[in-house]
């Protein structure tokens, strides 16, 4: 099986960190998937693609820190999964996410930006942001990933990443508007 | 948005991000392992796609190949597209009539005359006899055979065709003769001669067998009919 995600990599250095993902995260992303879709199947299809979503995007992950790669593999299998469940369901998968009511205020968190205020609106707008637009962003600035990688990642069509990204960046630009003009 | 801004919305999003993989990852509770079916599914995509992606993409002289197709059938396809391919023609016989053949018109008229007064070959070296002969209103031919020795004479309205001599490896002379100026060669085993009048453009071919004297008897001969 691992095979066959490596033939998506394209550069050999690449095979070497997919490797190591693909046997830290398989069984993770296996079982995350199962809890969204309660369907084995399902759960093998979804972790399926996001591994070849993943492979096709290694040039972009080869340089980030551990963190953010977990973080954007989570996201790739969530969206995939997320994905399948309204398909087969017909209806919207809606997430129990309370550990997101969770994220501090910017002044109990440490930061090497002094501009407290704005990290503070900024937070608070994407702690309140539907989390399809907050995805898009994330990929968007934080990977600083094209809309067709994004739309790759995420298993969404080209023109809908697009509209969610200028969706997500009006709403960011109404929360800090008055930071923006600065 | 300046880049301290989109620096301090990197943190914001990170933030964010850390605090929804922690939700997330809480959703792993069940361990499920991956089904038979499911791997032997696996097993086959394997095979399939190793059988060539695999071998094609990542030899590097098999890359070097791939480009160099795309590359054929990038030009194969501009070259199909006839307001490209057109200009490109015209530039190659512009090149090639330039540098291997001399000649007394370049631009070929569309609306073809008639030959009012036609020349004719009036003297023929012995045992020369008659083959063939090619017409046309602007254009005449005529040709004369001995075994594999011939003669050729061409006359056609000067500026709706073309005659030339093949410079690319014998040099043109010219040549005074009963007060006509003719242009000729020696290329392999033939004289080509080309001259023009007023109105007309005229071409003699003679194998080399027939002798320079008994062509300038030939040129010579060449009258109104």
């Amino acid at each position: 099986m691992l095979t066959f995600y490596l033939l998506y990599v394209y550069e050999q250095k690449d095979e070497i960190l997919f490797s190591k993902l693909y046997e830290e995260y398989n069984q993770k992303l296996l079982n995350f998937s199962y809890s969204i879709l309660r369907n084995q199947s399902d759960a093998e299809d979804a972790a399926q693609e996001s591994w070849i979503a993943i492979a096709h995007n290694m040039q972009k992950l080869r340089h980030l820190d551990r963190e953010k790669i977990e973080i954007y593999i989570y996201k790739v299998v969530k969206s995939k999964s997320i994905n399948l469940y309204n398909k087969n369901k017909n209806r919207e998968y809606v997430f129990e996410m309370s550990a997101m009511k969770e994220i501090p205020d910017a002044l109990d968190i440490e930061s090497e930006y002094s501009d407290r205020e704005l990290l503070q609106t900024a937070l608070s707008c994407l702690r309140d942001m539907k989390p399809c637009y907050r995805d898009v962003l994330t990929l968007y600035y934080l990977y600083e990933m094209k809309p067709s990688q994004i739309a790759e990642s995420l298993g969404r069509p080209l023109q809908t990443v697009k509209s969610q990204l200028q969706r997500g960046k009006q709403l960011l630009a109404k929360a800090l508007g008055e930071y923006l003009h600065d | 948005m300046t880049n301290h801004q989109i620096d301090i919305l990197k943190e914001a999003l990170l933030i964010t991000e850390r605090y929804e993989l922690k939700a997330l990852q809480e959703l792993n509770r069940e361990e499920i392992s991956p089904s038979p079916s499911y791997c032997k599914t696996m097993d086959c995509l394997i095979q399939e796609e190793k059988s060539w992606r695999k071998r094609l993409v990542k030899n590097k002289k098999r890359k070097i190949l791939i480009i160099l197709i795309a590359a054929l059938l990038i030009f194969s396809s501009v070259f199909s597209v006839s307001a490209i391919r057109e200009p490109i023609i015209e530039y190659i016989t512009m090149v090639y009539e330039d540098f291997t053949h001399f000649f007394f018109e370049e631009n070929i008229k569309k609306d073809l005359p008639a030959i009012e007064t036609e020349y004719q070959v009036t003297w023929l070296p012995d045992q020369y006899t008659f083959t063939s002969n090619e017409r046309s209103p602007a254009y005449v031919s005529y040709q004369w055979n001995q075994g594999e020795n011939y003669i050729t004479f061409n006359q056609s309205i000067l500026g709706t065709n073309s005659i030339h001599l093949n410079t690319e490896k014998e040099n043109c002379t010219i040549l005074e003769f009963n007060n006509q100026l003719y242009y000729y060669n020696k290329s392999g085993q033939m004289y080509f001669i080309i001259w023009t009048n007023d109105d007309y453009a005229f071409n003699l071919a003679c194998s080399e067998a027939i002798g320079w004297d008994n062509v300038l008897k030939i040129l010579e001969s060449i009258k109104p009919k």
